[in-house]
């Protein structure tokens, strides 16, 4: 397998902590990759921060930038923070997205809509995605292709045909249970 | 109002904006002590000058110069980590300097005493404090994403390791500098508590800068003003006022 030529590959990283303190607006945060405006707020719409006021332009507007860009970063809750870093990748224009355990420390619900977001982005902007999960059941849910790795490459394919008992074994260390105890006369 | 106190307000709130400058970035990456523990080591270059009957700047330049670079080389030699190279060059040079310093500058070199300062240090001040906020301006995107985050400023490729460097050369710089205003002593406070007290009220790091600077240049200019008032040192009476204006700052905390 080998990378088209010319490929753009954007790094989201695992969710990081900012220290509340930080002197430092997600507007400041973006603007980083030079960018304008309305550039930013494009991108932050279509990783859906403030989607619940989507039905009024103005309103949405103005909750995106008093609500989200003239905050401290480290003020943002865990799901909005994951979704500007989302857009902080987006802001490249990439094809490829590279995710590391996207939802470490959000709720369950948060991280559904996450992983919804990402499905829609995947479809709505041809995106490649490539994510790093422990969780199986989103695997199963979302992903076209697995590779499942413990130390060596255990198995490649459709998840719901590869991810068979043996291979779960190997990745989740099933051999533990053939362990024999020495036998002390 | 006489030369010598426009000198030294002009000087003394140019060290102030380029301490606070400096210092805003210095307490976001938890380096606030270094600004103390560096200034300690300026001591026997300090005395050197004084022996030698040059500008006490170059002397406590080089001698800061050789630390960071001694530090720097011996971390990487021995794999000691930084704080106990920081505390042994500290203490040493402190001995040295000590021993060295002509009992009579002995005050002037750990308090300072910017009523005794020259046009050649207001030249030197000038062009320092020139290069300090140019260099920030070009560099600060990368200071400031290093310390969110070393995974995203390597991903964009900045080159952190470099911007270390430079960052450490300004803050040697700014050291030097506020040896004058401060001395070896009380230094660290001009560099930290202007940017602690900015980072009370600043939700934004374009006015946290700028409240850093303010307080930095506010600080030197009221306290060189009360202490010609009262004809004391100078050095205390403006870190005293910075210490003022951070406890009012506390009453704007951001939350």
């Amino acid at each position: 397998m080998e990378w088209a030529k010319d490929l753009k590959i954007s790094y989201v990283p695992q969710k990081f902590s900012i220290d509340r303190e930080l002197p430092l607006s997600t507007e400041e945060f973006l603007k980083f990759k030079k960018k304008s405006h309305s550039e930013i707020i494009d991108v932050l719409k279509s990783v859906g921060i403030g989607s619940e006021h989507a039905n009024d332009s103005d309103h949405h507007l103005r909750h995106i930038k008093e609500h989200v860009l003239s905050q401290r970063l480290g003020w943002l809750s865990g799901g909005q923070l994951q979704r500007v870093l989302i857009a902080w990748a987006l802001l490249d224009d990439p094809d490829v997205l590279l995710f590391d355990e996207p939802t470490a420390g959000i709720d369950v619900g948060g991280e559904e809509t996450i992983y919804n977001l990402l499905k829609k982005l995947h479809s709505d902007r041809n995106l490649t995605i490539l994510l790093i999960s422990h969780d199986l059941n989103i695997v199963y849910k979302y992903a076209n292709n697995v590779l499942c790795i413990n130390k060596e490459m255990v198995c490649h394919g459709v998840p719901s045909e590869v991810l068979d008992p043996t291979s779960l074994a190997k990745l989740y260390g099933g051999e533990a249970g053939f362990y024999k105890h020495d036998s002390h006369g | 109002m006489d030369n010598s106190l426009l000198l030294q307000l002009v000087t003394g709130s140019l060290i102030g904006l380029g301490a606070g400058y400096v210092g805003s970035f210095m307490v976001l990456r938890r380096m606030s002590l270094v600004g103390d523990a560096l200034s300690h080591v300026a001591l026997p270059g300090i005395a050197l000058s004084l022996l030698l009957n040059i500008n006490p700047f170059f002397g406590a330049f080089t001698a800061l110069f050789v630390a960071i670079v001694g530090i720097w080389f011996l971390e990487k030699k021995t794999e000691l980590p930084s704080e106990t190279l920081v505390g042994i060059f500290f203490t040493l040079s402190l001995a040295i300097g000590l021993l060295l310093t002509p009992e009579p500058e002995l005050l002037e070199a750990l308090f300072g005493d910017i009523t005794k300062i020259t046009t050649l240090d207001l030249i030197i001040t000038v062009v320092l404090v020139g290069i300090i906020i140019f260099v920030i301006r070009k560099i600060s995107n990368g200071l400031m994403l290093g310390i969110i985050s070393k995974e995203l400023a390597m991903a964009l490729k900045i080159p952190i390791h470099k911007i270390n460097f430079i960052f450490l050369l300004l803050v040697v710089f700014v050291v030097a500098l506020g040896l004058k205003v401060a001395g070896t002593l009380l230094m660290g406070s001009l560099v930290i508590i202007p940017a602690a007290a900015a980072k009370n009220i600043a939700v934004n790091l374009s006015s946290y800068s700028w409240w850093s600077i303010l307080f930095g240049a506010l600080s030197a200019i009221v306290g060189i003003i009360l202490a010609q008032y009262f004809g004391i040192e100078p050095g205390p009476t403006i870190v005293l006022t910075a210490g003022v204006i951070f406890l009012a700052t506390l009453f704007f905390k951001q939350k």
